[in-house]
């Protein structure tokens, strides 16, 4: 919980804690990322 | 492949925990002798776990109400709100709450759990934004799930952190709702509810407070820590529980929002269940009446959390938050906080272990909670007990216990 808090800081993002449950690998985390950060 | 095989580690964790000794988790209360004491493992311990922060559970008053309901409209409603679950003391205990907490509207609910799961998944939907503190109770983070609402968690107790998030989402056309407790249920802090006010009127969210540590234990007169801290025309939502400070088992919703009483056939957990039985309403009703009546005993918790507080302290334990009812010790892990847990035990002391993953920080916890009940000799006599924990867990680490205060000794 406190790394996806970590994450929203660096890239000034929020992270719905819908989406984490479908995060199992580091690719996953930053596809989300990607995501997030062009409002899809 | 079998359907537990998902709990196949939390399993072989629990085993590690009863090798230790009892079973933290299914802890009996053999007979129960009072708010304060109760037998367990066959010896007289002192109950210093239980959230019942004025005693209420023995009192008269409230035990010759729910005596005298189960009398007169039998042991339950075996009903629904919306079916034949609705009596005249459901409405009169409904009307009590909205007046105590000077409310429009309230709503009552079986269990304080099925409250927040009632309120939550009723107010929002899939088309709202709940942003919930970090810390939040389980049933906060279940009725949020059950909602279908975008959920995101902000830093525990970080006004900052909310402001941001929703500065983010501002013009997105959709509600949020901000939920946040006034006292929370592990460590004891509170929230800052005037910083959470200004952040909710900046950006027209609606907010949310659970009282369900705080009622009865913040505020001149009992109604939590919003009206301690002066911003309950902000809090459009207040949840609450029966099961602490009410001394029963229930839990409620209330509000002044003018559309409130529509979840009372939109919110599932609310339709979909037998109502509270007469007995839990009619005791709840003789509570609300004696916090009213006798603030003193507000007065006592304090009195006694501080002599707790300021006992554990002097003993060398690390506290996790300020002063409150609640007093959490930080164990340095997780064999150390079982070992810890198990002597208090044996010293006829019952406090609550609280283990990763339900704990703030992934922290391992001895959490104590005192009550109005409790005699200044009970809590003296707790510190005499903790201090002789202290000395074994020195002996454990091989360092020197701190040094205990001649009022202890």
């Amino acid at each position: 919980m406190d790394l996806i808090m970590e994450v929203e800081d660096k890239f000034n993002i929020d992270i719905p804690i819908n989406l984490i449950s479908d995060v199992e690998r580091i690719e996953d985390l930053a596809k989300l990322v990607d995501d997030r950060m062009k409002g899809r | 492949m079998d359907i537990f095989d998902k709990y196949n580690l939390p399993a072989a964790r629990h085993e590690k925990v009863l090798k230790v000794g009892t079973d933290p988790f299914n802890v009996r209360m053999e007979e129960l002798y009072s708010a304060t004491e109760a037998r367990v493992n066959g010896q007289r311990t002192i109950l210093v776990g239980t959230n019942n922060y004025l005693g209420l559970t023995y009192d008269p008053a409230c035990i010759e109400a729910a005596v005298e309901a189960i009398r007169r409209h039998g042991t339950g409603t075996t009903g629904s709100r919306i079916a034949n679950g609705t009596y005249a003391t459901h409405l009169a205990l409904e009307q009590a709450l909205a007046a105590f907490m000077n409310k429009r509207s309230a709503m009552v609910f079986p269990t304080g759990y099925q409250a927040n799961l009632g309120i939550l998944s009723g107010l929002a939907g899939s088309n709202d934004v709940i942003l919930l503190d970090a810390d939040s109770h389980a049933s906060i983070y279940d009725g949020c799930r059950l909602s279908g609402a975008t959920l995101v968690r902000f830093r525990h107790n970080d006004a900052g952190d909310l402001d941001k998030r929703l500065t983010r989402m501002a013009d997105d056309g959709r509600c949020k709702l901000i939920v946040v407790e006034g006292i929370y249920s592990m460590l004891g802090d509170r929230a800052p509810l005037r910083d959470f006010a200004e952040v909710k009127r900046k950006h027209g969210a609606f907010l949310l407070v659970d009282e369900a540590h705080s009622l009865g234990v913040l505020g001149d007169h009992g109604r939590g820590a919003a009206e301690e801290q002066g911003i309950e025309d902000d809090a459009d939502f207040i949840v609450g529980t029966f099961s602490k400070s009410l001394g029963a088992v229930g839990g409620f919703g209330a509000s002044s929002h003018p559309k409130f009483n529509v979840l009372r056939f939109c919110s599932r957990p609310y339709m979909f269940t037998a109502s509270a039985s007469p007995s839990n309403v009619a005791s709840v009703l003789a509570a609300l009446g004696e916090i009213e009546r006798r603030p003193e005993l507000r007065q006592r918790l304090w009195d006694n959390a501080k002599a707790l507080f300021d006992g554990v302290v002097a003993a060398g334990f690390t506290v996790c938050a300020p002063m409150s009812p609640v007093i959490a010790l930080k164990m340095p892990d997780e064999e150390t906080a079982i070992y810890a847990w198990n002597r208090l035990l044996e010293r006829g002391v019952y406090v609550n272990l609280a283990l990763p993953p339900g704990t703030p920080n992934q922290t391992c916890l001895l959490r104590a909670s005192v009550s109005a009940a409790h005699t200044p000799e009970q809590i003296a006599e707790v510190c005499r007990r903790f201090c002789a924990l202290a000395e074994d867990l020195a002996a454990l680490a091989g360092v020197q216990p701190a040094a205990v205060p001649a009022s202890l000794a």
